[in-house]
């Protein structure tokens, strides 16, 4: 189990490092833009979309990842999914604070 | 497991401290470019990032799974970094960011044409932009803003007009109409209308004060009694 775990881990995490940045990304540009008390809710729930999907999405309670396999493929997932996630959002993160800094 | 633990304590904190920090600049840029303030979407995001950080600290699974000296790193460390970057770019020390087609919105891209000098191209980013959503007001002024200089005033008014009916006291559409109305102006029939709106939009946006003194569109309402009380009138 041990290596196809930790392939697995590393594959799974990757997948939903990109769904999550993607989904982050989003979510900066309605913050951007946010004026509202309303648009503070939404955004709101597209915060708590993020860790839901990391460690609670539709795909963990497949028959696939029991918590078992759960336990084996954690080590792996988490650290490829904070690569991933930190590699896809840093650029745009920095760029949007520098617009705004720039704004002010 | 602990670079697992590491990892998700760093990622977690990182999170909540850009949020945190993004949505305070959102709010102070709105404030400074509105002068009004509205403090409950940093209220929220802040809140539930709050939330999200006593729950992982309570519940003991989640807290056997993270490493709290990593979750307190990551949440300083990219408030502290975002802050800097924001106040080193308020300061002009880092230079302006260029747009990318993927990250960039259609109007912010319809934005940086208009001021490459491509109006053709800015127009159809416009109207791109509003064919995906009709209640992008950036969308708007940006159309407008291309029309007007390819020439078609008339149109670039009417844009500025369906983007009013959208958000009737957005200041910086009201400014352009000011502007648009002051540029077709024939007679003294819509003086009032482009006072007034300048009056708004200086009271809802201060900073359009030195826009209006000095913007060239309005050089022919500029010579009018009543044009002094603008100012007076928006302070």
């Amino acid at each position: 189990m041990g290596t196809s775990a930790t392939g697995v881990g590393l594959g799974l995490g990757i997948l939903i490092g990109v769904v999550s940045s993607a989904n982050f990304i989003y979510m900066l540009r309605t913050l951007a833009k946010m004026l509202s008390w309303a648009d503070g809710v939404k955004v709101v729930g597209e915060i708590a979309a993020i860790p839901t999907l990391w460690f609670g999405g539709p795909w963990i309670t497949t028959k696939i990842i029991t918590d078992d396999t759960w336990h084996s493929i954690a080590p792996s997932y988490v650290p490829a999914l904070a690569a991933v996630f930190v590699l896809v959002t840093i650029y745009p993160l920095i760029r949007y604070i520098i617009r705004l800094g720039r704004d002010m | 497991m602990d670079f697992a633990r590491i990892a998700f304590g760093g990622l977690a904190g990182a999170l909540a401290g850009a949020l945190i920090s993004f949505t305070l600049l959102v709010e102070r840029r709105n404030y400074k470019k509105t002068g009004r303030r509205n403090v409950w979407p940093t209220v929220w995001v802040t809140g539930v990032c709050l939330a999200g950080i006593v729950i992982l600290g309570v519940r003991p699974q989640l807290r056997a799974n993270i490493s709290t000296p990593a979750l307190v790193i990551g949440f300083f460390a990219t408030a502290f970094m975002a802050l800097l970057v924001a106040y080193l770019s308020s300061k002009e020390v880092l230079p302006a960011p260029r747009a990318t087609p993927i990250l960039d919105s259609v109007t912010y891209r319809a934005r940086q044409k208009i001021n490459q000098g491509e109006f053709g191209q800015a127009l159809e980013l416009a109207g791109r932009a509003l064919a995906g959503s009709s209640r992008d007001l950036g969308a708007y002024i940006e159309k407008g803003r291309a029309l007007k200089r390819l020439g078609r005033v008339q149109e670039a008014l009417q844009t500025v007009e369906e983007g009013l009916k959208v958000k009737a006291d957005d200041p910086r559409l009201l400014y352009n109409r000011a502007c648009y109305l002051t540029l077709l102006r024939q007679d003294a029939s819509h003086d009032a209308v482009i006072l007034a709106d300048l009056q708004t939009a200086i009271r809802l946006m201060p900073k359009l004060k030195g826009s209006v003194a000095m913007d060239p569109d309005l050089e022919n309402v500029r010579h009018l009694k009543a044009f002094e009380g603008v100012f007076k009138g928006a302070a």
